[in-house]
């Protein structure tokens, strides 16, 4: 059974014109359990939009995505919550860490609304990274290669089923980025978690076997683009 | 809402109170300032009541001349205000030799030593009066008056601020208030200090009743014609007058009779009785004012709620990525919006202990003036329902507060708050 599954999604965003703006269209979508897939796409072609409905924070218009086999969005927002709090972890571009707290404080939230308080494991899991001695640091005081590990600790402190990473190499330069790449595939595979990452970088992509252009599966992309119809409104990142 | 989630959202509060420190240090600061405002204002206003209606008085009633039993009690028990005049001395020994009367005790004032006023008076003020019971004034230094003497027994209030010592000497000055030009030429020497009782006590300078009549310039009318005292001659009963007459009954019953007797059908005496219900009309007078003062405490209270709702909603805007991460990590709506409400509440409970130590400065700023212009102490653990109704309430308040960022932190979108900013 796939531990991710994504069925006629589709996503749109209003115009000020009162339309909508076609971002996402997708027949079918899925990643088995313990998978690792890359997904590729340039800028502006739905990748965010795409993770953000895998993850439950942007709602389909229509479609169904299922986590682990549940409905992310079928028992209202809750459900979401529970799910994006116990079975998936979440690795951002900008890597998103709580400025305020501390490297261990940052994965130790995340258990907090996840599967529960763990200081050994959060521990553990900053030690593999390699932040041992960078527990108490906060992001403003660790290098974009140490805090995209935080991050990465962070989207495993759950035992996630489903590890979903945008663009997380974004921020690093060549050799950091390949390196974390690895840490990444190598964290989820000792975790059982099923890894997906989307990117545009080809030096990225090339770490996967499984890859695949999102524009394949997204329908919404193979359409002749409209003329440009003034600015979006906030609401998500297409 | 688990239990692991409210540890996550303590500890989120704690963060970002302390991250927004300077922020987080004003608003507190306000809070400080209007709990500790309002618990001293209710604290001040029932220990003064309670100083002046129920504290160490020592007699039950006091009799004086026809007037203002207030003024009355004012001047004789509290040595403030001025006397209402005097009444003959004879009217002393009636109450002293009434078999219902425990102890008599009478007062002659309408002098003073740079400004604390000497009171006239007989031996049993030492001997006799119990300002508590099983109190009685004891000398720190030295030992009381001779009655026949121009000597001085100091309280110890008085001993303080003016540096008076036994051995010392002084000229009184005429009236109550200090004035350098009205010294009388007769000087009193000082052969007791008292030890302190924290009443009104210890901001008189004793001297004996004889002596104050013999003070040059001072008549009798007791008789209703005037007489001069002069050395050598005992000045007869019937000439002598008193300021009051303190008054401690065997028998409250009998008092009763007595108050009927002078304050009814009577028409030269006044007998204020009981004490405790004379300052009560006072404070019930003057009640108003504190309920005033009450008012603009609870006025600054929610003005200082309002400041750190302010100071949340103005993060607001730099903390939509924090909620926002918070929610993709499986953070509920419910939860970022209860984190804003903990902030609120928190930082309401942070200035509410600061609260005591405002509480303290205005009590210790209150007590010193109450001390220095009428001799009553205030306690520093004196305990009042407002010491927890304050802090708490104000908690309460804030947290309440707190609903409007609440609200603007529930409805944050996740998606938007996460987007890269350019």
């Amino acid at each position: 059974m796939p531990i991710l599954e994504l069925e006629g999604v589709k996503k749109s965003y209003p115009l000020p014109d009162g339309g909508r703006h076609l971002v996402l269209d997708l027949a079918h979508f899925s990643l088995g359990a313990a998978e690792q897939m890359a997904l590729e796409g340039p800028s502006g072609t739905g990748k965010t939009t795409f993770l953000n409905c895998c993850a439950g924070i942007l709602r389909p218009d229509s479609g169904c995505v299922r986590v682990a086999g549940q409905d992310i969005n079928a028992s209202g927002e809750a459900k979401a919550d529970a799910l994006r709090g116990g079975s998936l972890g979440y690795v951002f571009q900008t890597f998103n860490l709580l400025q305020g707290l501390s490297a261990l404080e940052n994965v130790e939230v995340a258990m907090r609304f996840g599967a529960g308080w763990d200081r050994e494991r959060a521990v553990a899991l900053l030690g593999r990274m390699g932040l041992g001695n960078k527990l108490g640091h906060r992001p403003g005081q660790l290098s974009s290669g140490q805090q995209q590990r935080v991050a990465l600790a962070r989207a495993l402190a759950n035992r996630p089923k489903v590890v979903l990473a945008d663009e997380p190499t974004g921020n690093l330069d060549a050799d950091a980025s390949q390196e974390a790449v690895e840490l990444l595939k190598e964290a989820c595979a000792r975790d059982g978690a099923a890894l997906l990452v989307v990117s545009h970088d080809r030096e990225v992509l090339r770490q996967f076997k499984r890859r695949q252009h999102l524009a394949d599966l997204n329908r919404a992309s193979q359409r002749p683009s409209k003329p440009a119809r003034g600015p979006r409104r906030t609401g998500g990142r297409p | 809402m688990k239990g692991g989630q409210l540890n996550a959202l303590w500890l989120l509060a704690r963060r970002s109170l302390r991250q927004h420190r300077l922020s987080t240090a004003l608003t507190a600061a306000c809070v400080a300032l209007s709990v500790g405002l309002v618990m001293a204002v209710f604290s001040i206003q029932a220990q003064s009541r309670d100083a002046f209606t129920g504290g160490a008085i020592g007699f039950d009633a006091v009799l004086g001349a026809r007037g203002s039993q207030l003024q009355l009690v004012l001047n004789s028990i509290f040595h403030l205000e001025t006397s209402p005049g005097n009444i003959p001395y004879r009217y002393y020994k009636a109450i002293q030799a009434n078999p219902a009367v425990a102890l008599a005790v009478p007062y002659a004032v309408g002098d003073n030593y740079r400004g604390y006023r000497l009171v006239g008076t007989e031996s049993t003020i030492f001997t006799d009066f119990e300002y508590q019971v099983g109190k009685k004034l004891k000398t720190a230094s030295g030992r009381f008056f001779d009655p026949q003497a121009k000597e001085a027994v100091v309280g110890s209030y008085v001993a303080r601020k003016l540096g008076m010592k036994v051995g010392d000497t002084f000229h009184p000055y005429h009236g109550l208030i200090y004035d350098p030009s009205a010294m009388h030429a007769e000087v009193f020497t000082v052969v007791g200090v008292l030890e302190p009782t924290g009443t009104p006590n210890d901001r008189v300078i004793w001297i004996p009743l004889d002596s104050f009549y013999r003070i040059a310039g001072h008549v009798l009318r007791g008789a209703g014609s005037v007489y001069t005292p002069r050395d050598g001659v005992v000045i007869p009963d019937q000439d002598k007058e008193v300021s009051s007459v303190m008054i401690k009954f065997r028998d409250p019953e009998t008092a009763m009779v007595l108050s009927q007797m002078i304050n009814n059908q009577g028409s030269v005496a006044t007998l204020a009785w009981p004490i405790p219900k004379v300052m009560a009309e006072l404070f019930d007078k003057i009640g108003w004012a504190y309920r005033v003062l009450a008012l603009i405490g609870f006025a600054v209270m929610l003005v200082s709620a309002m400041a750190t709702v302010a100071a949340l909603v103005n993060s607001l805007e730099s903390r939509r990525r924090d909620f926002a991460i918070l929610r993709a990590l499986g953070a509920g709506r419910a939860t970022v919006a209860g984190l804003m409400v903990l902030e609120s509440a928190a930082t309401g409970a942070l200035g509410s202990l600061f609260g005591f130590a405002v509480y303290a400065a205005i009590l210790a700023a209150a007590a010193a003036i109450l001390r220095d212009s009428t001799g009553v102490l205030l306690g520093a653990w004196y305990w009042h329902p407002v010491l927890a109704a304050a802090p708490l309430g104000m908690t309460l308040l804030c947290g309440l507060a707190g609903l409007i960022p609440a609200l603007q932190a529930y409805r944050v979108d996740v998606a938007a708050g996460l987007a890269p900013r350019t």
